[in-house]
């Protein structure tokens, strides 16, 4: 490989840095907000990662279980996902969206990732949830009903509402998108539609879901 | 600063956002990315939905996954993820696990491999897909041929932070590997800026981990090339269109 070296300047440093550790507050309160848990994780707090846990491990275990539709994948997934969150929580950046969208995309990923390799093992068979992709079992002693679960209810009602509102193609669209992880040209393959025509319906069934569920954001977008 | 975006590429928002795009729609659209806060906002709200669709079916997992959890990050302060040995450790896991089952009967041992096949499956398509960052900023470094540029941003003293900069020039796009430089305060990040003509462009945001370290992969610097310098500043969250001084770090082409 051939390369041209850039010119290296005599190293220079302008003003200063200053060392930013500071020891971690106590969790206070229920109500403590997810970037300040997250902030708390950066720095090795365990129990805050664990309240992290606490709120979003149900709706993280929904999505890896409609996409790897096997339990005891889909736990692994959302291990993996809040292991990630615990080693890369100082890379977090909130101008990129909240910490549980971030978490969602490290959890959907994970199971996506998951998926394709199983694809490539040829050893993808039949599930539960691709038989009805709406459903998500419970495990066995799973967790009681908590604030947060309250919380996850009531979203879940209006997320189910939005999905509900938008035309069945559109549904479809997304589905195909979010869960199975098709790029728009695989979703026009799998449907024998025009490429054109699946663009604007993932866009327009985003920008529905968009508008129906902005007062539900878990955080305002910046 | 604030780039007019086409609509042909504002269209691919909430592709990027689901993962949806082609890899040159995904390229084509990270540059616009790059110049502009709109699309960035418009993205992170799209995000916010994936966020909420995960709740379409939420449901807590099994107790002991918690349990699980912790014992995992504790095991993960011994055993380095980045270590390539544990690429190994799972091969070497599931065969010292087959071995230890034959001796309590045969479908204890196919009903625990098969779990423990599950599991690994999980951890090599993690692997796998760090495999593909990986993959992609070597593809960065080497498809440049002749028109790579590096750069080193440093400070002095033996023990003084800096940054490894790595400019593909033919496509555009860039590596950017921080070492030994602090996190940065809260509601903070470093940003990087390219310099052309005394004028800064504005690059990636980041931060480094409790180590001092980072690694941008594969990123796309803002247009027109031709660039004589990259700078580093700290800024607040989500980045800034002009810098604020001072200047940390800087390195001239």
């Amino acid at each position: 490989m051939s390369t041209h070296a850039g010119t290296l300047n005599a190293p220079r440093l302008i003003g200063t840095m200053t060392q930013v550790r500071t020891p971690t507050p106590p969790i206070e309160t229920s109500a403590t907000s997810d970037r300040l848990l997250l902030e708390q994780v950066a720095r090795g707090d365990e129990p805050a990662l664990g309240l992290l846990y606490d709120r979003y491990a149900g709706a993280l275990y929904g999505v890896a279980y409609r996409i790897a539709g096997e339990r005891a994948d889909a736990e692994e997934v959302v291990m993996e996902s809040f292991s990630q969150a615990w080693r890369d929580a100082a890379k977090f950046q909130s101008d990129k969206g909240s910490v549980v969208a971030w978490l969602t995309m490290i959890c959907r990923s994970r199971a996506l990732d998951l998926i394709r390799a199983r694809n490539r093992r040829s050893k993808l068979t039949d599930s539960a949830a691709a038989a009805d992709p709406l459903q998500t079992p419970g495990m066995g002693g799973g967790a009681g009903t908590t604030d947060a679960q309250v919380m996850h209810d009531e979203r879940s009602v209006r997320v189910a509402a939005a999905l509900e509102a938008l035309s069945p193609p559109q549904r479809e669209a997304i589905q195909l998108a979010y869960f199975e992880g098709l790029s728009q040209s695989e979703i026009a393959e799998r449907l024998d539609e025009p490429l054109g025509t699946v663009k604007t319906r993932v866009r327009v069934a985003m920008q529905r879901l968009r508008d129906a569920l902005q007062p539900y954001y878990f955080e305002a977008a910046p | 600063m604030s780039a007019m975006i086409p609509e042909s590429i504002r269209e691919l928002a909430a592709g990027y956002a689901l993962g949806a795009l082609t890899p040159e729609e995904n390229s084509a659209f990270e540059a616009a990315l790059a110049e502009s806060p709109a699309l960035a906002s418009e993205v992170a709200e799209y995000r916010e939905v994936n966020a909420l669709l995960a709740h379409s079916a939420a449901h807590q997992p099994g107790a002991g996954s918690k349990d699980r959890l912790f014992q995992q990050i504790r095991r993960d302060k011994v055993i380095p993820i980045r270590s390539p040995r544990t690429w190994l450790a799972p091969v070497l896991a599931v065969g010292l696990a087959a071995a230890a089952m034959l001796a309590v009967g045969l479908n204890r041992r196919v009903g625990a491999l098969t779990e423990e096949l599950n599991r690994r499956d999980v951890r090599i398509a993690a692997v796998q897909a760090q495999l593909a960052n990986r993959e992609r900023t070597l593809n960065t470094l080497l498809a440049a041929e002749s028109d790579l540029t590096v750069l080193q941003l440093t400070t002095t003293g033996p023990q003084s932070p800096g940054i490894q900069f790595y400019w593909n020039r033919r496509s555009n796009t860039a590596v950017l590997h921080a070492f030994r430089l602090p996190p940065t305060p809260k509601g903070k990040v470093y940003q990087l800026w390219l310099l052309r003509d005394g004028k800064p462009y504005p690059s990636t945001t980041f931060n480094t981990g409790a180590d001092g370290d980072a690694l941008v992969e594969a990123f796309t610097l803002p247009g027109g090339g031709g660039f004589q310098a990259a700078a580093i500043t700290v800024e607040p969250d989500g980045g800034s269109t002009t810098p604020t001084m001072p200047i940390l770090l800087i390195g001239k082409v």
